[in-house]
């Protein structure tokens, strides 16, 4: 550990590593939280998988038509609003299952996302990248963008908590009291797909489920509200990253899947925490 | 209870249907269905399952709009009379995880489209914990929802319903995973709250409905009202088919006795 933090001192991409970490946990526990609570995780591993057809064209563009100021991370964005809109779409206007939709945008995401690396020369390592995740590689202009984000978020969960709860919790209700659930659902589906795009940059399109749902399940375990889930799961993210980080460093393990196994850590002991605790509780109640 | 606003001071009834029909899709739910239940009557919706009473409860909430006739709620079109309706759901609806204490679900009853931003307010508070305090949970305010039992969270709706306080509640299945204590108490806060306001169930527990209520609207895709005296064996039997069992029991206030059917 004291090797990490002597190289946080040296490195510059390692403090924006860690300033990433910190960042995207905000993102990631408010919005993890109405994903997790509305049940709509599917819906986000759809739109992770989707975007790396944004990040794979956007590469190709650049590379092969120099297009000199497109960069992945514009793809991946235009691509995750381009989910949420047919998803949005397709639960307001046409019949279509939305879970066959959903299928069906996460693997035609990978596949053109596979055809556009495919056909971009250079090396594959930023496939890895993409798939797996790299914090390492976060830059200044990424910080700003997710800082960005994370601003919009805490002002949306701020001014509209008590709407927040009563759509999440009865949506018809909502909607009988006048408020306007469709825009809602299109602004928190956005509002996903945004921080789906930057919990990719630290965990990659495959584990970014991982990372949206683990932490915030182990906070739901915890909470009585709905903003205490939000703030612990944003803590746990948090400290995820951060450690996840530091043992990486120390251990010469990829950053990404050493976050994912912590958070599948954090998980464990909490439910089976929970699940001990209250069973000796019981036994405690029983026997007075 | 003071009544604070009304769409229309004149007594308009508190729903008419006129001439209504509905379809999903191929097969008619409601076929040409007139009734009207006037302010301040306490009305089951009663009717096999399929027969369309959700239907008929979605009309009058506006959710779906019928394909011919009219529908007047408080006088007005159901869409905009919804803010004075109090609308409680079945409770075992909800996701029994969600993080939500019971004042916070009673303070949805004071959302609106014209809510200023950001937290409620005390005033919103004070009318969510008087709502509350009317259903007898204001101690269990605190609460988390997903704690109480389904007595209790059917209460907690009908606080939340209260808390916008409308001239007409609108109950679904205000009986189902209730055991008999609770609904003891229920049939009390009805009959307390319909003091001040129209009071509609649909229900499929005819027990229950005809010690309570003074009319029902039995739909079966077309609808005939009758009140609670009237209502028969022969007319049960003609609305569910011969399959229903009968029980027979004492009707309050009511010479003689009545069928009541229990599936």
């Amino acid at each position: 550990m004291r090797e990490f933090l002597t190289a946080l001192g040296d490195f510059a991409f390692l403090r924006y590593a860690l300033a990433g970490g910190l960042l995207v946990s905000i993102a990631g526990g408010v919005v993890g939280s109405l994903v997790v609570t509305r049940r709509l995780t599917a819906l986000a591993g759809g739109i992770a998988h989707f975007i790396l057809g944004g990040m794979g064209g956007a590469r190709y563009l650049n590379k092969v038509h120099g297009i000199e100021w497109l960069s992945p991370l514009h793809g991946a964005l235009a691509a995750a609003m381009l989910a949420a809109v047919i998803m949005t779409f397709v639960r307001l206007r046409a019949k279509e299952r939305e879970d066959t939709l959903i299928g069906a945008l996460w693997a035609l995401g990978m596949a053109a996302g596979v055809l556009f690396i495919w056909r971009t020369p250079g090396y594959n390592e930023d496939l890895m990248a993409y798939l797996f995740g790299d914090i390492l590689l976060m830059s200044r202009e990424d910080l700003i963008v997710i800082a960005i984000l994370d601003a919009v978020i805490l002002a949306a969960a701020f001014g509209f908590y008590g709407q927040l709860v009563a759509v999440c919790f009865d949506e018809e209700f909502a909607r009988l009291r006048g408020l306007p659930v469709d825009l809602f659902y299109f602004v928190f589906l956005c509002l996903t797909a945004l921080t789906v795009v930057v919990l990719v940059t630290v965990v990659g399109v495959v584990m970014v489920l991982a990372l949206l749902t683990l932490p915030v399940a182990a906070a739901g375990r915890c909470a009585r509200r709905l903003w205490q889930m939000m703030a612990l799961a944003t803590v746990f993210i948090a400290g995820l990253t951060t450690l996840g980080l530091a043992v990486s460093y120390d251990a010469n393990l990829p950053a990404g899947a050493t976050i994912v196994m912590l958070a599948g850590a954090l998980y464990a002991v909490v439910t089976f925490g929970g699940m001990a605790l209250a069973r000796v509780q019981a036994r405690a109640r029983a026997r007075r | 209870m003071k009544r604070q606003w009304r769409i229309h001071a004149g007594a308009a009834p508190a729903i008419v249907f006129e001439h209504v029909w509905f379809a999903y899709d191929a097969p008619v739910v409601l076929e040409d269905v007139t009734f009207s239940i006037s302010r301040g009557d306490f009305v089951s919706i009663v009717g096999p399952n399929g027969g369309g009473k959700t239907t008929l409860l979605r009309l009058a909430l506006g959710l779906i709009a019928p394909l011919r006739g009219t529908i007047a709620v408080l006088g007005a079109a159901p869409a905009e009379a919804r803010r004075f309706v109090g609308y409680v759901p079945q409770h075992q609806a909800f996701d029994p995880q969600f993080p939500v204490t019971v004042l916070e679900v009673t303070l949805m009853g004071r959302l609106a489209p014209a809510r200023p931003l950001g937290p409620y307010g005390r005033r919103e508070k004070e009318l969510a914990r008087e709502a509350l305090d009317k259903v007898g949970l204001l101690d269990a305010r605190d609460r988390p929802f997903a704690t109480l039992s389904g007595g209790q969270r059917q209460r907690v709706l009908i606080a939340r319903a209260l808390a916008s306080a409308p001239e007409l509640l609108l109950m679904d299945e205000p009986t189902a995973n209730v055991d008999s204590p609770a609904l003891g108490e229920l049939y009390d806060l009805l009959n307390v709250l319909n003091r001040t306001m129209t009071v509609v169930l649909v229900s499929h527990d005819l027990g229950f409905v005809s010690r309570l209520v003074r009319r029902v609207v039995c739909v079966n895709r077309t609808v005939t009202t009758h009140p609670v005296s009237e209502l028969s064996g022969a007319e049960l039997e003609r609305l569910y088919g011969t399959s229903v069992q009968m029980v027979r029991h004492e009707v309050r206030g009511v010479e003689g006795g009545c069928g009541c059917g229990s599936f």
